[in-house]
Order: C-alpha cells, then structure tokens, then sequence
C-alpha cells in the first residue's frame, strides 16, 4: 500500500511537469497548428538560467528562497525572449503549415542545441535545495520541494484553464482552435491570437523549466526527453485538447513510474511508446481529440 | 450616384482557386435599406464571391467599398468594426463552445458591455427558444437551430451589413420560412442585407433586387419580382 501510493506520488510530480509541456504543445498546435518539437529548448533555457543564477544570487548572500524566485522570474524571462524571436522571426511564416513549421522547429532545435552548449557548457548544474524537508503523505514520504512543484504545477493549470474559459482572450483562443476562419468573421485578429497562444505557450514551458531544475539534473539537453514525453501525452490525449493534454500527462507519467518500478526503466519506455501507438491505431485523434 | 448611397459596391471584382478562374469581373451594388440577393446554383461561384468581398480569399482584380470605405484585400476580422458580419456557408459554429460563448464572440470587436448586454436581449428576443439553452454546447441543437445560432451570433456584432451565405440549405421547409421572415425582420430593422442562395424561389420572395451568377459572372440582374417573373430564370431555377 506505501509503496503503491509512493509510486502515486511521484507520478503526479512527474505528471505535473509533463501536463506544463503538453498543454503548451497543444496549444501551440490548436491556434496555429503546427507542432514546435524546439519548445523543449524554451524549458531546457528557463531551468539553466535557473541553474546559473540561483548559485549566483546566494553568493551574494541572499537567501536560498528569494534567489530562487528571482532567479524564476529571469528564467522565464529569458525564455520569453527567445520564445518571442522563434515566433516573429520563425513560425509566422508558417502558420498552418505542417511540414514547413517542422523543418524549421528541426533548424532550430540544432541551432539552439549549439547556442545551450557554447553557452551553458555541457557540464550537469545542480541546484541548492530551496525548500529543505520532508513531509509525510498518507505514510509515504516526500520532500517539500516536489510538493511544491505539484502544487505550483496545478495552481498554473487552474489558472490557464479558468483564463480559457472564463475570459474574452481564452475564449477567442478556443474559437481560433475549433475553426480559424469562423473566428477571424466575429472580429478575433488571427495573428494576435497565434502570438498570444504561442506566448503563453512558451511561459508554460519556461515555468515548468524553473520549477524543475531545483529537483532535477540541469544541463542543456534536459529538454528532449521532457518534450518527447510531453508531445506523447498530447498525441494520447488529443492534440488541440487541453482536458486531454492533462489525462495524457497524467497518463504517461503513471506508466513510467509504475512501469520503471514493478518492471524496469526501459521496458517503462517501451510500454509508452506502445501505448502510442495502440492509440494512434485504434484512435488517431487520441481519447479526447476531435476536428 | 455617389459611392456613399450604398451599402457595399463591388467593381470588377475577379479571384481564383490556383489557376482556375472562380469569379470573373463582378460587378454588384447593394443600395442602403436594401435587400439584395445573388441566385446560382452549385458551383456557380457563390461561396468564392462572399469569401473574395469578406478577405478570406485575394481579389486578382477589382475592387470592394464598404460603406465607401475601399475594403478591397483587408483581413475579415477588420471589416467587423467597419459594419460587416457574415454568416458563413455551412454555419461554422464555435461546435465544442456553448450557445451563450458563440454569441459573446460575435461581440468581439465591440468593447461597449452595455449596449452587447443589450443586443443578446434583442438578439434573444428574435430567437426566444434559445434563450433557456444558453449553456448548451452550439454542435449538439438541430439544423435549423444551428442557423438560427449563426444568424444570432453574426448580429451581435450590430452589422450595418449582414452577408448569408446559403442559410437555408440542407433545412426543413418550414424552417427555411422561419429565416426567410427572419431576413425581412433583420432588414426591417436598418440592417442591409445580402442573401446568397440556391434557392431561388425563396431568396427572389425576400429580396428588393437580385442578380444571377452563372459560371463566376453575374449574367443577369434586376428588381427581384421582375427575375421570378423571366422565362428564362423561372426555367433554370424555379422549376416551372
């Protein structure tokens, strides 16, 4: 039984960060779509600015605590900034054009992977642990810092899927989704929208990046594995479903913890990827897909 | 007659799928207050004509004035603010959103939460039966209603200019009565109207003036009562 509800909880900690990740790709790919496999790169930045800066601002002698929200802040930043020139200087021009935003998120993926390495070096950054502690769940024990990063993860869900159906820009952003030339007849700016979804799109990734690297190994290449995991849970849940993006993470997240445990890592591996492909035999669209 | 007495004035307006021509030097007037309609049938370049005048599809020629205003090119989501609201061939409803959701984004464009809170009452009036299924997803009420939904979604953007596109096809007779009386009613309330069918009979009972396309040109044009009257029109589409 404490085993079984250890293993709960460490996939939704693993969930949590998956669901970040594919509820960008999904959006990314319902307003505009197209599928950006760079957005690993978004999250790979955000969690080594983090890296970098955490261990910086302590020096100076500022608590854990506040270097590392600070450090958040510029690592979000930063990832913005680069989610920003991807878009005006890249996916513009290749809104609604599957193969053409693919070779160019492939060009960027090799570029970015330079820039990381030149940049960061190749070397693992561990974080100072901000949160210290254990608490104990239902007799299973866990560190405050993946509670947080749980709670942190569900706080953003929450707020993204109130802001999709409660305000006029989610709102806009689900037609745009649904039919893009419906949406432009009442009025809604096809193009704001796409910068819009890709924004907040890239400020999922770049939040699951910060939350991250204080729980995990940082180096340049953190992002591909994120991103093949997060870009499965979509294609299982449903590309363009944000419901959907959330089960598939959760869903992933479950078979390589249970899997990784009760079987090994590998045979976990192999499990998610023959879950894909039953669902995209069985159904393309995935459980939750439609259009 | 300057350009400003009219609604909406297209000037040789010619456009293409690829290579293949689609409408060829059009030319229509829609006068302010009325009712005009453009009878074809399938294939005749319909769709491509409303989609060319709304910038979903580029002109190779010609020009549109909207209210006088040269719109010829401009994105759809511009010419909502300028006055023009289009219902669109095969609806297209917001099909996974709610009833209510599909209006309020027919209000986009409009920042004035007074006057939108008071054109869904009168928009809701037009349509009591929707008025207790706001929160019904739009994709799961019938045809007809749909249409319904479609017209009350495109008048909350309070056009000056309605375009509908084939809104009776694929419906029930009665219901295609229910939106015939409703074109009457919108136009009844200042709202110019452009009414694009296959069905003849229907759209040249409505219309103040109407024109026919055949083969991406307009090939003939007049009151809408002297058309139903033509030999040749009564033939070709009204199956007398």
């Amino acid at each position: 039984m404490q085993t079984a509800i250890q293993l709960i909880l460490t996939s939704l900690q693993i969930g949590a960060v998956y669901i970040l990740f594919s509820l960008g790709l999904t959006l990314i790919f319902g307003v505009m779509r197209i599928v950006n496999f760079a957005h690993g790169h978004l999250f790979a930045v955000s969690a080594l600015v983090v890296a970098y800066t955490v261990p910086w601002l302590a020096d100076t002698g500022l608590p854990v605590l506040p270097a590392y929200l600070l450090a958040v802040i510029a690592g979000v930043a930063v990832a913005m900034v680069l989610g920003f020139l991807m878009y005006v200087f890249g996916f513009k021009y290749f809104q609604r054009d599957m193969v053409g935003s693919f070779i160019l998120s492939i060009g960027l993926v090799l570029l970015l992977d330079g820039i990381l390495l030149k940049t960061f070096g190749g070397a693992v950054r561990p974080v100072p642990e901000i949160l210290p502690g254990t608490v104990t769940i239902l007799g299973a024990s866990v560190t405050v810092q993946r509670v947080a990063l749980c709670a942190a993860a569900v706080i953003i869900t929450a707020a993204l899927y109130w802001a999709l159906t409660r305000t006029k820009l989610g709102k806009a952003l689900r037609a745009v989704s649904i039919d893009h030339e419906a949406a432009m007849l009442q009025g809604v700016p096809y193009n704001r929208m796409a910068l819009a979804g890709f924004m907040i799109a890239a400020a999922l990734a770049a939040l699951a990046g910060a939350l991250i690297a204080p729980i995990s190994i940082v180096s340049p290449v953190i992002g591909a594995d994120y991103l093949i995991k997060g870009f499965i849970a979509v294609i299982i849940g449903g590309l363009g479903s944000v419901p959907g993006a959330i089960l598939g993470g959760l869903f992933v997240a479950a078979i390589e913890t249970f899997g990784g445990f009760y079987l090994d890592p590998t045979s976990a591996t192999i499990a998610i990827f023959v879950l894909v492909i039953v669902v995209l035999l069985v159904r393309p669209k995935g459980l939750l897909g439609h259009g | 007659m300057s350009i400003e007495e009219n609604a909406l004035v297209v000037a040789g307006l010619s456009a293409s799928y690829g290579v293949v021509p689609a409408i060829r030097n059009v030319n229509l007037t829609i006068r302010t207050g009325q009712i005009v309609t453009i009878v074809g049938a399938n294939g005749a370049g319909k769709s491509t004509l409303i989609k060319t005048i709304c910038g979903l599809v580029r002109a190779t020629a010609g020009t549109v004035h909207l209210f006088g205003e040269d719109i010829t090119g401009q994105s759809p989501d511009r010419l909502v603010p300028k006055g023009l609201s289009v219902v669109p061939e095969g609806r297209r409803l917001f099909s996974e959103m709610t009833l209510l959701e599909n209006l309020e984004l027919g209000a986009f464009a409009r920042s004035d939460k007074v006057a939108v809170r008071r054109d869904l009452d009168r928009v809701l009036d037009l349509f009591p039966e929707l008025r207790e299924r706001l929160s019904t997803m739009a994709g799961t009420f019938s045809g007809g209603q749909q249409q319904m939904i479609a017209v009350a979604r495109a008048l909350m953007s309070s056009p000056r200019l309605l375009l509908l596109d084939e809104p009776t096809i694929g419906l029930a007779p009665a219901v295609v009565d229910r939106i015939a009386e409703l074109v009457t009613t919108i136009a009844g309330t200042g709202v110019n109207v452009l009414l694009v069918e296959q069905n003849a009979e229907t759209a040249l009972s409505v219309a103040d003036y109407a024109y026919i396309l055949e083969g991406g040109s307009i090939v003939a044009e007049d009151k809408a009562s002297v058309l139903a009257e033509s030999p040749e029109v009564q033939r070709a589409y009204l199956g007398i």
